[in-house]
């Protein structure tokens, strides 16, 4: 069974490309344009193996995203990469609090995110 | 009132409505006017004044002439002194022109000043609001674009692979796989058919040089028969002397005689026997001959055929292995062009994400920019423009590079 990804960017293009490489590697995608988006997509899906978000967007960003999915139970242990232009220590320590599993400083290499992905996955 | 007193009057009011024009340009221009009108009404009105007070005194200094000579004194330091006042007030009226025209001045410079100031914070805050716009309509329609470029990028990218997929398959597919298989047992099958016939010629030949073995022993036999007949001639004679000699015996030779007819008789039989045995040999040595004959036909014919079945069968594996070659060449190009389009795919979706970096970055000059506009325009202006994300700090470009391999950009918590 394909494994679920969801990606949650303001960047209809960001989201794309993850969306190629995730789909060229075998997983479904869905997608949110920010972090109440995913909220709400996740509310319907209910599950996924595996969250990609960025960090500034409009509406909710992506720490505020992470916090709140980290409250639902279904979501606890699921893997969450911030992919991000953002790359201070001091943004990064704050996505760690979130509840974030890692931190990949756009532009990402498309064989790289997959590699992290495996390592992420359970 | 006197003359003196509506001077002062005069003057003070022309002063204080100078000053009002000065400090409140709303009114400068009608005080002013009105001070110049005022001023003037209470000259002339103080001349006719004069004049009329001055007549009365000249028709007093007729009817009394002579009657006052200081009078007539008083009333030309009093003419002198109206000249003096006339002389002053035509002077105050050209100062409070001159004084007009300055507040006239001032007060244009202040119109300008002030109009001038509020022209440029409006043109400043529309300009802001312009190149706000401008970037945002940049920003969307870039976004736009590239989105397009994306969708056909990944739905070529998607092509290629399946081309490349495709074309891998059926090169080396299961199909042809079950193909090499049955090429490979079919040689076999060949090869041990070959080698079998090879076996048999041999076997043929070692048939073929046997039955010459056996010529050979049915000539020996054909030179036994020979000996067999001559002894049975032999024996013949010396039955015939057995013959003679038992005659010459008389009666005592009588039954030798017997005998020596039976000798005679097993030479005749043994002469028939062997000329049968020989004709026998002739027979045997004649079809063995026509065996060996047709066995070596045969060996040379199987070892002949086995021979260009096996040059065939090697020119065809030798065709086999070349095609298999070409196939295995061009199983190696197409994944070393499959290598090169994941390559060029994952080197383009990093280029593409450049735009995402360029987004980040002219949303940090839209903020400012609409900011700008709130401060000269009012309103929240920002609230009429594309969706802006939190301002993060600024990306840096300078990071980007599309050939780095490393994964100094990632970090696992």
């Amino acid at each position: 069974m394909a494994k679920t990804a969801l990606i949650v960017d303001d960047s209809t293009s960001m989201r794309q490309m993850v969306g190629f490489t995730l789909r060229g590697a075998g997983f479904e995608v869905i997608e949110g344009g920010n972090g109440q988006e995913g909220l709400d997509k996740l509310a319907t899906a209910g599950k996924v193996d595996i969250i990609i978000t960025d960090l500034n967007m409009p509406v909710m960003d992506g720490l505020t995203f992470i916090r709140q999915a980290r409250t639902r139970a279904a979501l606890r242990f699921t893997p969450i990469l911030m992919l991000t232009t953002e790359s201070q220590d001091g943004r990064k320590a704050e996505g760690k609090a979130a509840g974030a599993t890692g931190w990949i400083v756009k532009p990402f290499q498309p064989d790289q995110l997959l590699k992290v992905i495996q390592k992420v996955l359970p | 009132m006197t003359l003196k007193s509506t001077l002062n009057v005069a003057v003070a009011a022309t002063i204080l409505l100078c000053a009002i024009g000065l400090f409140f340009p709303g009114f400068g221009r009608p005080a002013i006017v009105l001070s110049s009108l005022l001023a003037i009404l209470t000259f002339t009105k103080m001349n006719a004044e004069i004049r009329k007070e001055r007549d009365a005194h000249v028709a007093e200094s007729t009817a009394h002439d002579e009657c006052d000579a200081g009078l007539h004194e008083r009333i030309r330091v009093f003419e002198d002194r109206v000249e003096t006042l006339e002389a002053a007030l035509q002077d105050e009226q050209a100062s409070a022109r001159e004084a007009l025209d300055q507040v006239e001045v001032l007060q244009q410079d202040l119109q300008n000043a002030t109009g001038d100031a509020t022209f440029e914070r409006r043109h400043l805050g529309e300009l802001s609001e312009g190149l706000a716009d401008q970037l945002a309509t940049a920003i969307n329609e870039a976004e736009g674009a590239i989105s397009t470029a994306i969708d056909s990028f990944s739905q070529l990218a998607k092509d290629s692979r399946e081309l490349m997929e495709n074309a891998q398959a059926a090169v080396s597919g299961q199909g042809d796989r079950a193909v090499n298989v049955g090429v490979a047992k079919a040689s076999q099958i060949m090869n041990d058919f070959v080698d079998h016939m090879l076996i048999n010629a041999q076997e043929v030949g070692k048939s073929a040089t046997q039955m010459q073995s056996l010529l050979k022993v049915t000539a020996q036999l054909s030179e036994l028969l020979d000996e067999i007949e001559g002894i049975a001639d032999q024996t013949g004679l010396l039955a015939l002397n057995a013959t003679i000699e038992a005659a010459r015996a008389g009666e005592a030779g009588r039954g030798f005689a017997v005998v020596a007819e039976e000798v005679g008789k097993l030479a005749d039989r043994s002469r028939q026997t062997s000329e049968k045995t020989r004709s026998l040999t002739q027979q045997i040595r004649q079809q063995s001959t026509e065996v060996c004959g047709q066995l070596t036909g045969a060996a040379n014919s199987s070892r002949e055929e086995g021979q260009q079945a096996q040059e065939q069968l090697a020119e065809l594996m030798g065709t086999i292995q070349l095609a298999d070659a070409k196939t295995q060449a061009f199983l190696g190009d197409i994944s070393s062009g499959s290598h090169r389009i994941s390559t060029e795919i994952n080197r383009t979706i990093v280029a593409f994400q450049f735009h995402d970096l360029l987004r980040q970055r002219l949303q940090h000059v839209v903020s400012p920019l609409l900011s700008i506009r709130d401060s000269y325009l009012g309103g929240d202006a920002s609230s009429r423009h594309i969706e802006l994300c939190g301002v993060g700090s600024t990306p840096s470009l300078q990071v980007v590079s599309y050939e780095d391999q490393s994964d100094d950009n990632v970090v696992l918590f």
